[in-house]
């Protein structure tokens, strides 16, 4: 019979304790994409970067025109301003596809993990319950932040390029556009996947939680308008999420908003809500010690 | 230094007690986690891999409370009882990527993984999905992933549920293998000869209480309450019988068909002593000796039932 020892361990290098939550992350991501209509919604998700890529590059390439005729066209077409509006309505466009690739990715996120009994591997494994939620967060907002961040700083940097005589001009007009955009997108993109993920953390599938969620958000903006409408005070269609979300991004882009309610109330309701949503998932996969 | 220590150990689910002030210890290489349906094998199994946290007591594995010790978990390999897979999933797929979650790099991960799923014999099958598995595959595929990391405790949870006689044998040998190589191997069973292959170690749990633990034969010689049976075929039972009937300890003889005499005894080891001396008599013509309760069943009835 050999003797055993078990007191020293050598440092073994391979095992790294950084970066486990990419491991979900990645995992996650396989699985969204295994969906059919992944893909397809992924290329319409597209569509509204390339139409204000086209307008993009149809207005600089005009306004770099030597004709007059052409300079004076695109000045009297409002919507081919390339200009804070121009951002905003490429983020609006974006938005529908925000929520949807949250509920097609988010949807199943925690739910999937409970029914397929995955907590308990994962959680036997030195993963902890943060990485855990921190991975499936990264995966609900890979494409979301892709088509908010990534797609609003290309045009960005892209009209920079095109438009090279332009260019004081318009960054010292707009150079805060870029900041506004990183900061609207993780205001629009955190809270819808954070609210996705705890309505899949509460239900037993994907298609519940889909539920779930079309029904919070109808109710609450519903009741939102209700109540202001009942009251008489229009500021209360802010208890809406999805009324704050435009009203933000009227504030933000330096829209004509009819709210009165100060942006940072508007910002820490948000937050709120999402502070909410984060402890109602960790909460839910803390409470694996019970299920099991 | 033990693999396991449960000091006091308590644990209970609301009113429900799963585990009522357990203490015991667990060395290397394989031990059996013996006991019926809802005895608290699995609350023992969830303690020790950190997914639960103690009500009373402390349990360590490895010297160390498993409560959110991550660095610990790194060295610990569970294959659950429960199912938990994705279906659309391959075999390859779920083994590594739970590798990668011990914190392996993507190619360490994949060689683990390969090495893990050639072990428990699904290379030729690993790039299917789990959807299309036997539940033997899918247990096989389960068993890989808690080993792939290379942990130095593993804890099965029932690892031959679904297993056909072929991959029964060929798990019972991985684990076999898997405690030479000095891991401490935790199988938890109902199924006494499952058990009874692989070790002759126990902790035998009923009702949340630790009714024994240790050899199983050593556990046997405990139970006074219940003498121990020989039962031996020869050519002269009766004058066997005279020549040990006179054993203070002997019990009671009985006589059954086609030569055979059972003996019950409460001290086994001096049954054995004479008995030695007795086979060497050409003219007893003793053919077998066969002790019916020295195996972990008996122990089983005579210390649950």
């Amino acid at each position: 019979m050999p003797i055993y020892e078990q007191t020293y361990k050598p440092w073994d290098p391979q095992y790294r304790v950084r970066g486990r939550w990419l491991a979900v992350a990645a995992q996650e991501l396989r699985i969204a994409r295994s969906a059919p209509i992944y893909r397809r919604l992924l290329l319409l998700a597209l569509l509204p970067f390339l139409i204000c890529l086209f307008i993009l590059v149809v207005t600089d390439l005009m306004t770099t025109n030597p004709s007059a005729l052409f300079r004076n066209l695109v000045r009297q077409v409002q919507f081919t301003n390339i200009d804070a509006r121009y951002f905003k309505i490429y983020l609006s466009m974006t938005t529908p596809f925000v929520y949807l690739f949250c509920l097609l990715v988010g949807g199943g996120s925690i739910c999937n993990d409970y029914r397929n009994n995955l907590l308990e591997v994962y959680f036997a494994k030195p993963l902890t319950r943060f990485e855990y939620f921190f991975g499936k967060l990264v995966a609900v907002c890979y494409v979301p932040l892709g088509l908010t961040v990534v797609g609003s700083m290309t045009l960005f940097v892209l009209h920079l390029i095109l438009a090279p005589a332009s260019l004081t001009e318009f960054l010292s007009a707009n150079l805060w556009v870029a900041p506004m955009c990183v900061a609207f997108s993780l205001l629009l993109v955190l809270p819808s996947a954070l609210l996705v993920m705890a309505c899949s953390a509460m239900s037993k599938s994907t298609g519940w939680a889909s539920v779930i969620v079309c029904a919070l958000i109808f109710m609450n903006t519903a009741s939102a308008g209700v109540l202001a409408e009942v009251l008489d005070e229009r500021n209360l269609r802010c208890l809406s999420f999805v009324r704050s979300i435009i009203h933000m991004a009227d504030v933000m882009f330096g829209g004509r908003t009819w709210i009165t309610v100060p942006w940072y109330y508007v910002v820490a309701g948000i937050s709120t809500l999402a502070m909410v949503c984060a402890l109602i998932v960790l909460r839910r996969i803390r409470s694996v010690d019970i299920a099991s | 230094m033990n693999a396991i220590t449960f000091e006091s150990v308590s644990k209970w689910y609301g009113e429900v007690v799963a585990l009522n002030n357990v203490d015991f210890t667990i060395g290397t290489g394989i031990t059996g986690l013996l006991g019926p349906n809802g005895a608290g094998k699995s609350t023992i199994m969830n303690l020790c891999t950190g997914q639960a946290r103690p009500s009373k007591g402390a349990g360590k594995v490895l010297g160390e409370s498993t409560w959110c010790n991550y660095a610990l978990l790194r060295r610990i390999g569970l294959c659950p009882e429960r199912e938990n897979y994705y279906d659309d999933m391959t075999g390859f797929e779920f083994v590594y990527w739970l590798t990668r979650c011990t914190g392996m790099s993507p190619r360490a991960a994949r060689k683990a993984a390969l090495e893990s799923i050639e072990r428990v014999g699904m290379t030729s099958r690993m790039h299917d999905p789990i959807s299309a598995y036997s539940r033997g595959m899918r247990q096989r595929v389960k068993l890989a992933q808690s080993f792939a990391h290379s942990p130095d405790v593993l804890f099965l949870d029932e690892p031959m549920t679904g297993l056909d006689p072929m991959g029964r044998s060929a798990i019972f040998e991985l684990i076999r293998e898997l405690g030479r190589e000095g891991k401490s191997v935790i199988v938890s069973s109902h199924v006494l000869y499952e058990i009874e292959s692989v070790t002759q170690t126990i902790v035998l749990i009923n009702r949340g209480r630790v009714l024994a633990h240790g050899d199983v034969r050593e556990v046997r010689a405990l139970i006074d309450a219940h003498p121990h049976s020989v039962t031996v075929r020869c050519a002269e039972p009766r004058k066997l019988a005279t020549e040990l009937i006179g054993d203070p300890n002997m019990v009671n003889v009985k006589f059954g068909d086609d030569g055979a005499v059972t003996f019950y005894t409460s001290d086994a080891n001096a049954f054995y002593d004479r008995m030695n001396v007795l086979l060497a008599d050409p003219a007893l013509g003793v053919r077998s000796v066969h002790s019916p309760d020295d195996n972990l069943q008996a122990v089983f009835e005579y210390l649950v039932r």
